[in-house]
């Protein structure tokens, strides 16, 4: 079991609580309103009730209140009905109550204030209660204070909150299925291009394909042009092991072939073959275990920081070379990078400096410049320099391992072939400080360590 | 001049001891780093040729706990890869020269040969000391420019001691690094040799290069070039 949610589950899990708290604010909020407007109804309901009672009460001069034996509002006639009315006096005694609330206990009713109209919900009984405060003038001069209270029971408020709520609820849950389906169709139509990717990975896998397919959302083109990258570099790399084993195999047969063929009879000449012959199979080693060791370009590569490298080296090479008393002039700024893995990077500059330090005469330059499309390494020296006619060969050496190896040995060589593993070019041309100098470019700016797109090796 | 030879491959190191033997050098040998570090912390080492690729203990460690331990002779290391990132390692790790593997004999001779003078100041393979001039590499020895024959023998003494001019060099320090460590120590060899050396070098006592100091050993003399 991954311990990872896959992409999936964590859309669902989060489709499902953004919805349910959508649509629980939303619900809450219209169940809200939808009870503050019915309770304002009711309110308006009982106030008209309350004028209704007030018109039909009348007060006899002699402080005798008196209500018609039948109200028109039915309900107040009728017991039990839900519907109470009740006037009490300045002592809050009941003076008068509709026949509806005959045997029937109403909720306590507390005194008013006179001229203040009161809706009292909820209540602990569980009743709506209006009630209004009045200063009755009987007279001129006589004035008796009563309390009006109506009391209704909740039970058609409720029904109609409960009807709201249920088809309310009903609409929501409907809705939020329909939006989780929507939600899953999007989600599955979104995430179909990844698993193209995996199907069209599993294609390559088998190896009946060499690419990915190109026609990718743009979000994914990135990762999916860097797997070709990959799968590209894989596939440059493999061939470069196949033709590597292939030309050892082939480079260590002409050498055996003349051992083989040896006179034993004539022990002078067979010792002389059989030491020049094994100096050439190690040779052909040699070229052949260092150019199949090299990395060569790689898409997402980091660019390696040289200075560190060409200090390690210099340091390093002084101390072989220490009787020489070389002075080697690094012109490489700090931060200066290159997009070359950093063991093939100490191995080109290993095998340069290593020969500049051989051949100079006491002066080794090496510098490093960004141009607009690619970067260049120069590393120079007072040496004798090589001849015009010999570079080609030089660089040639290892390859050809039927040539005599002097001096520069197959370093060049070697350097000329990491190069060539990152698409750049090696020249060998004359310094100005009087010997060799040899320029290594690589096509793209070593700063950023930006890979310019392949093109087939060739 | 005694040499600790570190390598685990049987076949080249016995090789290697051999015609190091050959060429007159006393050799500790070892296939394990443990040995060798033992070795080259309790005898008087003149140098060390130290393949990286040891088991147990690397090649590596084996130079950088000898260096911590201020064991300065100096080393040749010997890498079967040849890449750079491990000859750099070798060297800043103390090393003083590197050589890949397969190399030849004679290459390694000459690469020893270097560090050795090196290691004793002096910075090319002939080294002059007034009329007496000794070539390290061809292991000669001219005096007025005229070749002095000397056994293989009297050649190591006067190396030792021209490469430690003007120190004073016990018998015993001469005996532990001309000869091997069986050897018997009490008899009075290093005096015949002296005596030989000194017949050679200076027949008519002009010069007297190698002064005795009684009871401590013997010092080469710095002389005065004409």
């Amino acid at each position: 079991m991954n311990h990872r949610l896959s992409i999936n589950q964590r859309s669902l899990i989060a489709i499902i609580l953004s919805l349910v708290c959508f649509l629980g604010t939303a619900g809450w909020l219209l169940d809200k309103a939808f009870r503050d407007s019915a309770l304002q109804g009711e309110q308006q309901r009982l106030e008209s009730i309350l004028y209704g009672l007030l018109a039909v009460t009348d007060i006899s001069p002699e402080g005798k209140l008196s209500l018609p034996n039948f109200l028109a509002d039915e309900r107040f006639n009728r017991p039990n009905s839900g519907l109470y009315a009740s006037i009490n006096d300045e002592q809050n005694e009941s003076l008068w109550q509709s026949r509806s609330a005959l045997g029937q206990a109403l909720p306590r009713l507390y005194q008013q204030v006179t001229g203040k109209r009161n809706f009292q919900y909820p209540t602990a009984s569980g009743y709506f209660i209006y009630s209004a405060g009045i200063a009755w003038e009987v007279e001129a001069t006589q004035v008796v204070k009563l309390d009006f209270h109506i009391i209704s029971s909740p039970d058609f408020y409720q029904l109609q909150v409960t009807q709201f709520r249920k088809s309310l609820w009903g609409w929501f849950i409907a809705l939020a299925l329909i939006l989780l389906v929507v939600q899953i169709a999007v989600l599955k139509w979104s995430l179909s291009p990844l698993q193209q990717v995996s199907r069209d990975l599993h294609t390559v896998e088998s190896g009946k394909k060499q690419q990915l397919s190109s026609d990718y959302p743009v979000e994914l083109m990135g990762l999916t042009e860097n797997l070709n990258n990959l799968l590209n570099n894989r596939e440059q790399q493999l061939s470069r092991y196949r033709n590597s084993l292939d030309d050892l195999a082939h480079s260590l047969k002409t050498p055996l072939a003349v051992l083989r063929g040896m006179d034993l009879r004539n022990a002078e000449t067979s010792k002389a073959i059989t030491v020049e012959q094994v100096e050439r199979m190690t040779r052909i080693l040699d070229y052949h275990l260092q150019r199949a060791a090299t990395a060569g370009q790689a898409p997402l590569m980091n660019t390696t920081r040289v200075k560190p490298i060409v200090e390690r080296l210099v340091n390093s090479l002084s101390k072989v070379y220490a009787d020489k008393k070389v002075h080697c002039d690094i012109d490489i700024e700090n931060d200066q990078g290159i997009a070359v893995d950093e063991n093939d990077l100490m191995e080109l500059l290993g095998n340069l400096l290593d020969n500049a330090y051989k051949w100079c005469s006491g002066e080794i330059l090496i510098s490093i410049s960004d141009e607009a499309e690619h970067t260049v390494i120069q590393v120079e020296d007072n040496g004798p320099g090589i001849h015009a006619e010999q570079r080609n060969e030089v660089l040639l050496r290892g390859k050809r391992a039927d040539q005599s190896v002097d001096g520069q040995g197959i370093g060049l060589a070697l350097v000329s072939e990491v190069v060539r593993a990152y698409r750049g070019d090696i020249e060998i041309s004359r310094s100005g400080l009087g010997g060799a100098r040899i320029t290594l470019n690589f096509p793209y700016k070593g700063r950023t360590g930006k890979i310019l797109p392949y093109y087939s090796d060739t | 001049m005694r040499i600790l030879l570190l390598e685990d491959e049987a076949l080249l190191r016995n090789q290697l001891q051999e015609q190091l033997q050959q060429e007159g050098y006393i050799v500790d040998a070892s296939d394990n780093g443990e040995e060798g570090l033992y070795l080259g912390n309790e005898y008087p080492i003149d140098a060390g040729i130290i393949d990286i690729g040891l088991p147990g203990i690397s090649g590596l460690e084996v130079i950088q706990l000898l260096r911590t331990n201020n064991r300065n002779f100096p080393i040749l290391i010997l890498t079967a890869r040849g890449r750079w990132q491990e000859k750099v390692e070798g060297l800043e790790a103390g090393a003083d020269d590197y050589l890949t593997k397969p190399f030849e004999v004679q290459e390694l001779l000459a690469r020893l040969r270097a560090i050795l003078r090196r290691s004793s100041g002096h910075a090319t393979s002939i080294i002059n000391n007034g009329p007496i001039v000794l070539d390290t590499s061809t292991q000669t020895v001219t005096i007025e420019k005229q070749l002095v024959e000397l056994t293989s023998y009297e050649y190591k003494i006067l190396e030792y001691m021209t490469l430690h001019m003007g120190k004073v060099i016990s018998k015993s320090e001469l005996t532990d690094h001309i000869y091997a460590q069986d050897h018997d120590r009490d008899s009075n060899v290093i005096e015949v040799f002296i005596k030989r050396l000194r017949n050679k070098l200076d027949p008519d006592q002009n010069i007297q290069p190698i002064e005795t100091l009684r009871g401590r050993g013997y010092r080469l003399k710095v002389l005065q070039t004409d």
